[in-house]
């Protein structure tokens, strides 16, 4: 069966919940940037620029969500062909958020463009976008 | 604080980072699975997309903190990453190595009513494969305060 065929202009793309911002998440991701940016460690330093008590999610680890979701979909880390992301606002430990998208237009190479983002629940856009995968399969 | 004029850093466009070689580290993808919600690897060799942007920035030849401070700022400014692409001519592999060059790409200054001024600065990283070609380029955009201008 032709996967394409079954797909259509505004389909959503299946959603990645993620029920809890872990704050240890983002040492680990700390790490591995040698990020020295303390808003992502210490909640002080977030209240210092006003962005209240919690500490702020890395913008990698938030793209990284929307990557996640588009492989799902699309049925590998292979298959995405590009991304091009804004980061909109801020994702706090703790936040739930949740990663999406709709299919925006069909190639005929086989290519599918999606519009993706990255959502906090009860909040606005974190991440919003473009996406171009090879037809999930 | 920024002492910087637009014109000085308008001469930045072009400025080319130091560059090297990166190599995807097993222990860097599974890492970054587990922070983004990924499954771990499945053994076909292939790395989180994700990973980019850590082996682009890893293979620049400049640290972040060094990298604020060629532009005029530090981390205690509040730089932020303001805008990221990727595009990929082939995957990501786990294992290889890759040359990286990195050059400053576009830069400009803005001001909101809310922000104040602040200055975008984007560059663009390139991963070149062992067969020579460009398999990966990757693209951070980052906001920089300047509460100082």
């Amino acid at each position: 069966m032709n996967v394409q065929r079954r797909m259509n202009i505004g389909d959503p793309l299946p959603e990645l919940v993620v029920a809890t911002v872990d704050p240890e998440k983002m040492k680990i991701m700390a790490a591995l940037l040698r990020d020295p940016n303390m808003i992502h460690l210490d909640p002080a330093e977030t209240a210092r620029f006003g962005l209240g008590d919690r500490v702020v999610n890395q913008g990698p680890t938030n793209l990284g969500y929307v990557h996640t979701m588009l492989a799902g979909w699309a049925g590998g880390e292979d298959r995405i062909r590009s991304t091009a992301l804004r980061f909109r606002s801020t994702v706090l430990a703790g936040d739930r958020v949740v990663a999406g998208g709709r299919v925006t237009a069909i190639r005929a190479d086989g290519l599918v463009e999606c519009e993706v983002w990255l959502d906090v629940a009860g909040g606005g856009r974190a991440v919003s976008g473009t996406a171009t995968v090879e037809t999930p399969g | 604080m920024c002492t910087m004029s637009e014109a000085e850093l308008g001469a930045m466009v072009g400025h080319r980072f130091p560059g090297g070689r990166a190599v995807v580290e097993p222990y860097v993808d599974l890492l970054v699975r587990d922070v983004v919600g990924a499954p771990p690897p499945s053994g076909d060799g292939i790395a989180h997309p994700t990973v980019a942007f850590l082996v682009a920035q890893g293979g620049l030849g400049v640290e972040l903190g060094e990298l604020f401070a060629l532009f005029g700022t530090s981390a205690a400014d509040g730089p932020m990453l303001g805008e990221w692409s990727v595009e990929f001519a082939e995957p990501l592999r786990v294992g290889a190595g890759y040359g990286v060059g990195g050059v400053v790409e576009v830069l400009r200054r803005a001001s909101g009513a809310r922000t104040g001024v602040f200055d975008v600065v984007t560059v663009r990283i390139e991963l070149t494969g062992p067969d020579g070609r460009v398999h990966v380029t990757v693209r951070p955009s980052y906001v920089f305060p300047r509460s100082s201008v």
